[in-house]
């Protein structure tokens, strides 16, 4: 047996003339955890798709266990023991957690009937197993995304592969269902499974992989050992240049005391009730909370998504009813939205169509298209944002994660918004962007823009805003100055409604 | 002077590589290109099959059939560009036709019949566009009801006689001819073109496609997206009941089965041209080179003296053929 579960040599890759990947090699061992890492469009995900035999390799092939296996598609890689957990999850919502785990296998007697016990119990045996804290029988509907994403992973377990492929696992986990995702990780290496992990945070990188493939633009800059590379030097591979120190702190500017949206007792009687702030021009305002604690669901409501609410809205000291989109757009707010795919962009449409589809008016004459403004917005945000695409009429379906989500953001600046609500702006984006973007938030905040930000990251919060709101259980908390923020009594303030409901059972 | 030179170079530089740009993209961008061969490849063919082809006759009747089923493509692609679906259009077009008879007989005049006429299609479209967008009622469930409901009342306006012998100055409308071509030939070719033109650039109907590329993402864009899908069933049930009316004009009577089985062929047009059945593609260029097509293959029948139970079954294969084409192709995108 070869002391290598998989090794891949000289894979190339091009879709039409643009090359994608250049000659990688690489392995990975048995136990073992590699992470990808690398600037959105790099190649990772194409990387790990054609592992799973999703696209083919135009030229190298692929060892698992010492023998060549020419993996022409999704079966043969399940049949090799390649399993990838899907970042669009693929769980059915009404069913029960064994229900899904064993969907396709659910063991049955010898006329059909669910062993029902069984089925439960072989249930039990994973879940105790990798010690995740989930039960069996709950429906699916009602767990968060963490155990969702828990639940998908044991999915792919179950078929006992070897290889398990996360890409971009965390990008919508909480801080604690992280921990849970490690954990699991962490008795899946124990269990001898071996991972690929791919991620934009670096800390999760240095905290759960061995070693750390860095891919360029498609071309294997190298590959570390976790100990003899440290943060900054993986920086610098990854994207070649010096950048900005990372939420490096910089003295907070005057504000304006501008009030522009003024929210009084808002409820919608189902999330969140008696909810009241103010967001002032020029203001950042951070909303921080556990999933289902009611943030985003005001959010939402603002931006006219849910009719029945109670309270009143105020902008710019007039009272509106915020019964549809089409009146917050008219209003001049933004939303950049937690889902790019469901909820934010045209997917079978081409990149420039994306940019412009909520500035119609303002690249037409006469009320029809004029090709030369549509290439003016699409080359300035493309420059703007270093978005990566081949041509501005390609379709935003072929795009890689982060340069979809880059043409959310140029979507949302194009409409030059006076207040931006964005959930999750920077998900799946790579740090350089990364920070590229949240200085473009900023910039817009100094131009008198207000802002709420959300994030699944509470440091991007913490980094980004100048004033933060706690919700915990559909209410507000606690209100929190720049001056006193600090993460660790935010992390505990923001867990306290669900120690207090745990404590109460 | 120097430096003025150099940039009037790179704005001619920039101005010529747009250029480039717009022709390349122009020419990949031109998806109807195999269908426009298909059709002069049919065309070529039946001139060497049957010398009846070139008949200006025969030439005629092909581009009449044509014309009807075109103003009912316009509305129909509009429908599935934005995700929607209509099966009523072929009872709207009988009763279109039915409604401006029975004004006509009632003694109406008749510009005012066929604003009636016109009148009743657009109001069978706002109910169907009510039912889809404000009951949530699947399209199809819908426009299917609608379309026995639509038949059925022709049949009891009529008592399933229609209405025969139209008077002459309401006939002469779709019956005069320019150069040997009717009326409803000339309005095909005004609408055609203007929907082309509209559809493809202006930043009404540019609305359109998003909503069907992505509901929620349009909705999340401010887009009216209830009102204007509401709206492409008005449209629809509008530019059916239009050609009932020619039809009816053309005939000199309002038959109670006029539009019988008209939806799929229009559907199958539509589909062949392009139209994706979920949404967001589509242009009326395809579509129309869809009917063109649709003509053509029914003449090639009668020429050739195919029997009328092989022409439906041939419909019925084609647009299998088609769906089956658009399901590869997004598959194949995926
Ligand atoms: N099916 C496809 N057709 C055409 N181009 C594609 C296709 N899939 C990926 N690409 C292109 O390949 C390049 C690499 O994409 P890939 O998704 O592998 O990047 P990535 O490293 O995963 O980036 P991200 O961090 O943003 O997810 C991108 O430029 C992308 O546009
Ligand atoms: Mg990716």
């Amino acid at each position: 047996m070869s002391e290598k579960l998989l090794e891949a040599v000289n894979i190339s890759k091009s879709f039409f003339s643009n090359k994608v990947l250049d000659d990688i090699n690489f392995n990975i061992g048995y136990g073992e955890v590699l992470g990808l890492v690398g600037e959105n469009g790099a190649g990772k995900s194409t990387l790990v798709k054609i592992l799973t035999g999703v696209h083919n390799p135009d030229n190298g092939y692929i060892m698992i266990e010492g023998s060549k296996v020419n993996i022409k598609n999704i079966g043969i890689a399940k049949n090799q023991g390649i399993n990838i957990g899907f970042q669009e999850l693929s769980l059915t919502n009404n069913l029960s957690v064994a229900e899904n785990i064993f969907i396709g296998k659910i063991p049955s007697n010898h006329i059909g009937f669910v062993k029902t016990k069984q089925l439960y119990d072989m249930a039990d045996d994973l879940i105790k197993k990798f010690k995740v804290g989930i039960q069996a029988k709950d429906k699916v509907e009602k767990l968060s995304i963490g155990n969702k994403q828990i639940v998908e992973i044991l999915k792919s377990i179950s078929s006992n592969p070897k290889l398990l492929i996360l890409d971009e696992p965390t990008s919508s986990l909480e801080e604690l269902e992280v921990e849970n995702l490690f954990k699991l990780i962490l008795e899946l290496k124990k269990n001898n499974y071996s991972i690929i992990y791919i991620s934009h945070n670096l800390d999760e990188i240095f905290r759960i992989t061995d070693r750390i493939l860095v891919l360029r633009d498609g071309k294997n800059i190298g590959i570390f050992n976790r100990e003899e590379i440290d943060k900054k030097g993986l920086i610098n591979k990854i994207i070649n240049k010096e950048i900005k120190e990372f939420f490096a702190s910089e003295d907070k500017k005057a504000k304006s005391l501008e009030v522009l949206l003024d929210v009084n007792n808002l409820s919608d009687h189902e999330n969140f009730k008696n909810v009241s702030f103010q967001l002032n021009k020029g203001e950042i305002l951070g909303f921080a909370g556990l999933v289902g604690s009611g943030k985003v669901e005001v959010c939402k409501t603002i931006f006219g998504l849910s009719k029945k609410y109670s309270g009143d809205i105020f902008l710019k000291g007039k009272k509106i009813f915020f019964k549809s989109p089409v009146v917050a757009r008219r209003k001049k707010i933004s939303f950049i939205s937690e889902d790019r795919k469901v909820s934010g962009l045209f997917l079978r449409d081409s990149v420039s169509n994306n940019m412009i589809s909520e500035i119609l008016k303002a690249v037409s004459v006469a009320n029809f298209l004029s090709n030369f403004k549509v290439s003016v917005i699409a080359k300035k945000f493309i420059d703007l944002l270093k978005i990566k695409i081949a041509k501005t009429t390609q379709n935003v379906m072929f795009l890689s994660g982060g340069n979809q989500q880059k043409i959310m953001v140029s979507k949302c600046l194009a409409s030059k918004p006076e207040m931006i609500i964005a959930v999750d702006p920077t998900r799946g984006i790579d740090i350089g962007s990364k920070a590229d973007i949240h200085e473009i938030l900023k910039e817009q905040a100094k131009k008198g823009v207000g802002i709420i930000l959300i994030s699944s990251e509470l440091d991007e919060v913490i980094h980004m805003s100048d004033r933060i709101l706690i919700f915990v259980n559909g209410e507000i908390i606690e209100n929190i100055n720049s001056e006193d923020f600090d993460s660790q009594k935010i992390s505990l303030a923001i867990n306290k409604g669900k120690d207090e409901k745990e404590n109460s059972k | 002077m120097n430096i003025r030179n150099t940039r009037h170079d790179s704005q001619l530089f920039e101005k010529n590589n747009l250029l480039k740009n717009r022709i390349i993209s122009g020419i990949s961008g031109f998806n109807e290109l195999p269908l426009l061969i298909v059709n002069i490849v049919i065309i070529v063919a039946l001139i060497f099959l049957s010398p009846n082809f070139l008949n200006p006759q025969n030439l005629i009747a092909v581009l009449m059939g044509a014309s009807f089923d075109s103003i009912v493509a316009i509305g129909m692609t509009l429908l599935l560009i934005s995700g929607g679906f209509d099966l009523s259009v072929g009872s709207i077009v009988g009763f279109g036709g039915v409604m401006a008879g029975k004004m006509l007989v009632l003694g109406q005049s008749v510009p005012v019949s066929i604003i009636i006429g016109l009148l009743s299609g657009a109001f069978i479209g706002f109910l169907n566009g009510f039912i889809v967008t404000k009951i949530k009622v699947n399209p199809l469930i819908t426009t299917l009801a609608m379309m026995q409901i639509v038949r059925g009342i022709i049949y009891i306006i009529t008592k399933a006689l229609g209405i025969p012998l139209l008077p002459d100055n309401f006939s002469i409308i779709a019956q005069k001819q320019f150069y040997g071509i009717q009326t409803p030939v000339f309005v095909m070719i005004v609408l055609v073109v203007l929907a082309e033109v509209f559809y493809r650039k202006s930043i009404f109907f540019k609305q359109f496609y998003f909503i069907g590329g992505n509901e929620e993402s349009a909705r999340l864009s401010g887009i009216k997206v209830d009102k204007l899908k509401w709206l492409t069933y008005i449209i629809s049930g509008t530019l059916a009941s239009l050609a009932g009316i020619l039809m009816a004009s053309r005939m000199g009577g309002a038959q109670s089965a006029a539009g019988t089985g008209m939806e799929l062929r229009v559907i199958t047009a539509c589909v062949i041209g392009g139209c994706s059945l979920s949404g967001g593609q589509g242009t009326i260029f395809g579509s129309f080179l869809g009917v063109l097509l649709m003509a053509l293959i029914v003449n090639a029948f009668n020429l050739l003296g195919v029997s009328v139970y092989w022409q439906q079954t041939a419909t019925g294969l084609i647009l299998l053929s088609a769906v089956l084409v658009d399901v590869l192709r997004r598959r194949k995108m995926q």
